[in-house]
């Protein structure tokens, strides 16, 4: 039997030899003279890059009011991140809040709490901006949202447990998050330096016992009589029903205050859900 | 053919494969360099593609294609070491691409290779016999073969190419000769 690698080895040869040498340094030369690219694989990838960066931009767009139990709302949080990773992203406190407001309405108040927690918290690393923000409160400036609904929350936070009604605000702010916000409520007066009127009322400060903190006197002011934070074995009563309705407008809570029975400028200025006076 | 000991590339008088010294230059923009590599290289793609079963027209068009890849693909080269590798990759990848884009050319290898006149009349009875054999074989068993015996590829470079363990593609080469040499004693019972 005759060898069969041979013959193939022998057909291949023979294959080769039928290519002439001149076509062959055509074809070669025709190769490399090509263009890197077709011009149509260009403009698909053109067109693709543009579909996605409109799909990116009109999704953005669509998820940026969603409210946590949106389906997009994970979408406008991730977004959010990105942006913050590439230090393009926007200051978005005040989108917390909004968020905040909607799902306290829909009575989660356990994830509102800690929207505020988040939008508070972001504030200690910035005492420009809390500066301001407080500065603004107290000149009743157009912040109302902001006004009305840190108070909101930090009231709940301090005084849910003796606002019947609605087990679960309770229990939420007599968990963390609600000692958590009045905390941090309280670390941020300290770390700004306020105007002289700064420090009569501020949300989240008006539950415990009075204490002085010399960090939260204003430079050539009074020293401030700081009351402490909720302590955890118990917010102080609070008086007013209908400050833990979800979504309704709770009470200031000034009157009921052991530490703080002045009347709140701010307060008197708004209305804890509308921001209006 | 085959077989060459490649550790100091290949021919230093212009045959295959290019030596080191030619890939390099070719690798570092020497035109000249990289148009004698292509068109040693070109009838030997289609040299390839006519063992798998493409026709002449098919072949040599499919073959400038992966020329074309090869000018566009060549700063991937890792080394001048790597290039047959490298080569019959580009190569095989081209013919698979081709498949999936055109079911002519699908259909004309799953009819067989001497079925054109215009091939029986340029081929001897010997070449008609491989033809006939390698026709019946599986395409993977072909090209293994083909790269094996024919390019004298390592079993480590047909695996690496194939997307085999090198263990598997001893055994497949094994395999197909088998198979090869079975087919040829029943074309040839002498």
């Amino acid at each position: 039997m005759r060898d069969p690698i041979h013959d193939l080895r022998a057909y291949a040869a023979h294959l080769e030899s039928e290519v002439p040498a001149e076509r062959a340094r055509a074809r070669a030369m025709a190769a490399m003279r090509a263009p890197s690219k077709s011009p149509r694989r260009a403009v698909v990838a053109l067109a693709t890059v543009g579909f996605m960066s409109i799909s990116n931009v009109a999704l953005a767009t669509a998820a940026d009011p969603a409210a946590p139990g949106d389906a997009l709302y994970g979408v406008d949080r991730a977004y959010e991140r990105i942006g913050a990773a590439l230090g393009i992203s926007g200051d978005h406190r005040f989108e917390r809040l909004e968020e905040a407001v909607i799902v306290l309405a829909a009575g989660d108040a356990e994830t509102a709490l800690s929207l505020v927690q988040e939008s508070l918290s972001g504030l200690l690393d910035d005492p420009e901006t809390a500066r301001a923000m407080l500065a603004q409160l107290e000149n009743g400036a157009d912040v109302s949202l902001l006004q009305s609904q840190v108070r909101l929350m930090v009231e709940i936070a301090r005084n849910s447990a003796e606002t019947a009604g609605d087990d679960a605000l309770v229990g939420a702010a007599n968990g963390a998050p609600g000692q958590d916000i009045a905390e941090i409520a309280r670390k941020i007066r300290e770390s700004v330096d306020l105007p002289e009127q700064a420090g009569q009322d501020y949300p989240g400060e008006n539950g415990g016992p009075p204490s002085t903190t010399p960090a939260g006197s204003a430079p050539g002011g009074p020293p401030s009589t700081t009351p402490n934070v909720t302590p955890p074995g118990g917010p102080p009563p609070i008086t007013t029903p209908g400050a833990t309705a979800p979504g309704g407008p709770p009470s200031t809570g000034d009157d009921a205050s052991p530490s703080d029975s002045r009347p709140s400028k701010n307060t008197e200025k708004t209305s804890p859900t509308t921001g209006k006076p | 053919m085959g077989q060459l000991d490649r550790t100091e590339g290949g021919s230093e008088h212009g045959g295959w494969p290019p030596s080191y010294a030619q890939i390099e230059a070719a690798r570092s923009g020497d035109d000249d360099a990289l148009g004698t590599i292509l068109s040693l290289g070109y009838p030997k793609i289609v040299s390839f593609y006519r063992g798998m079963g493409l026709r002449w027209a098919d072949a040599e068009e499919v073959a400038s294609e992966a020329l074309e890849g090869m000018v566009r693909n060549l700063p991937k080269l890792r080394e001048a070491a790597a290039f047959e590798g490298w080569f019959w990759t580009v190569a095989r990848n081209r013919m698979r691409s081709r498949f999936r884009k055109s079911s002519r050319v699908e259909r004309e290898l799953e009819y067989g290779l001497v079925d054109d006149p215009a091939d029986l009349a340029a081929a001897t009875d010997e070449h008609a016999a491989i033809r006939a054999a390698l026709d019946q074989l599986p395409e993977r068993d072909r090209q293994i073969l083909w790269l094996r015996e024919v390019e004298g590829l390592t079993h480590e470079e047909i695996a690496s190419r194939l997307a085999m363990a090198t263990g598997a593609t001893r055994v497949a080469a094994l395999r197909a000769r088998r198979r090869l040499e079975e087919i040829y004693a029943k074309l040839h019972p002498e």
